[in-house]
């Protein structure tokens, strides 16, 4: 509980700070620090998964199973961006197409920016919401629903920026499986998108 | 998007190795945590701050913050649902996800 405090507080005196203290100028610099204290964290990640001398055995088990929760998470985006179409009465395709970004806002908003700028920015809005929602709840979901379950929240973010924090609340393989999940989330990405929108 | 995933997976890859050869003991490991808790915070912070300096987010979130409310936290609802029945009926998982916190 008290990471979770941690994590909610960290996001929310970033953003107070974003919005009322740092100069703009400040943006361009976020980048290069996120990266280098994203391979940090990842390094880390590393050393637990390589201290579980029975590791690779537990990939062996897992087996093809893994690639379910991915397919799951697709799906997952897909139906939940219809149901919230349904409820917004806003076109199907268009609530699905966002939903379907997976997390990933700079690649879903860009690829609607064409279509409509107002879709752009509703999936820029909701992948950046579910990146936050996800990385704060995270701990909650995978002590009180399952570990599997905090994985599918972060989506293609699974392989980078939530991957330390599902490592940290879960275990090594869960870590592994967020990470597979990870990536085939974001392949996906550039390719159920355009198809979604053009149905 | 290519490169950034090979850096990640280099990374992931060194660490593996660093661990798997117990080049760190448990002491620095302890060290190490607490380390990368305070990375870990960092990195959080960083990432409010890019939203907090993005006007867009910000102004656009008052204009249609509440339909990006309701697709993502039913998207999220529906996906947690479908990785559940995943997770018991396909993976067998029920059970094994307990963790000291």
């Amino acid at each position: 509980m008290k990471l979770s405090f941690n994590i909610l507080l960290s996001v929310f005196l970033g953003i107070f700070f974003g919005y009322f203290v740092l100069p703009s100028e400040f943006l361009e610099y976020t980048g290069t620090i996120i990266d280098v204290g994203l391979c940090v964290l990842l390094f880390f990640v590393g050393i637990d998964l390589g201290k579980q001398k029975n590791l690779f055995q537990n990939i062996k088990d897992l087996g093809y199973k893994m690639i379910f929760v991915p397919i799951g998470v697709i799906i997952g985006g897909v139906v939940g961006g219809i149901i919230g179409g349904l409820i917004l009465g806003i076109p199907l395709n268009e609530a699905a197409a966002v939903s379907s970004g997976l997390g990933w806002y700079t690649l879903s908003s860009m690829m609607l920016t064409e279509y409509s700028n107002e879709l752009s920015v509703l999936a820029f809005l909701s992948n950046v919401l579910r990146e936050m929602i996800a990385l704060i709840t995270i701990p909650f979901v995978a002590k009180h629903i399952g570990f599997l379950e905090s994985v599918s929240m972060c989506g293609a973010t699974a392989m980078d920026t939530s991957l330390p924090v599902i490592s940290k609340f879960t275990d090594t393989d869960t870590t592994i499986i967020a990470f597979i999940t990870g990536i085939i989330s974001t392949i996906s990405v550039p390719v159920i998108l355009p198809i979604i929108l053009n149905i | 998007m290519g490169i950034r995933l090979l850096v990640y997976f280099g990374v992931l890859s060194l660490g593996f190795l660093f661990g798997h050869k117990d080049r760190i003991n448990t002491e620095l490991h302890r060290k190490l945590n607490i380390v990368q808790n305070a990375c870990l915070y960092i990195l959080l912070f960083i990432m409010g701050i890019r939203i907090g300096l993005d006007d867009s987010v910000i102004s656009s979130f008052l204009s249609i913050g509440y339909k990006a409310v309701v697709i993502t936290l039913i998207t999220l609802i529906v996906t947690i649902g479908i990785v559940n029945l995943i997770s018991r009926f396909i993976m067998n998982r029920k059970g094994e996800d307990e963790i000291e916190f």
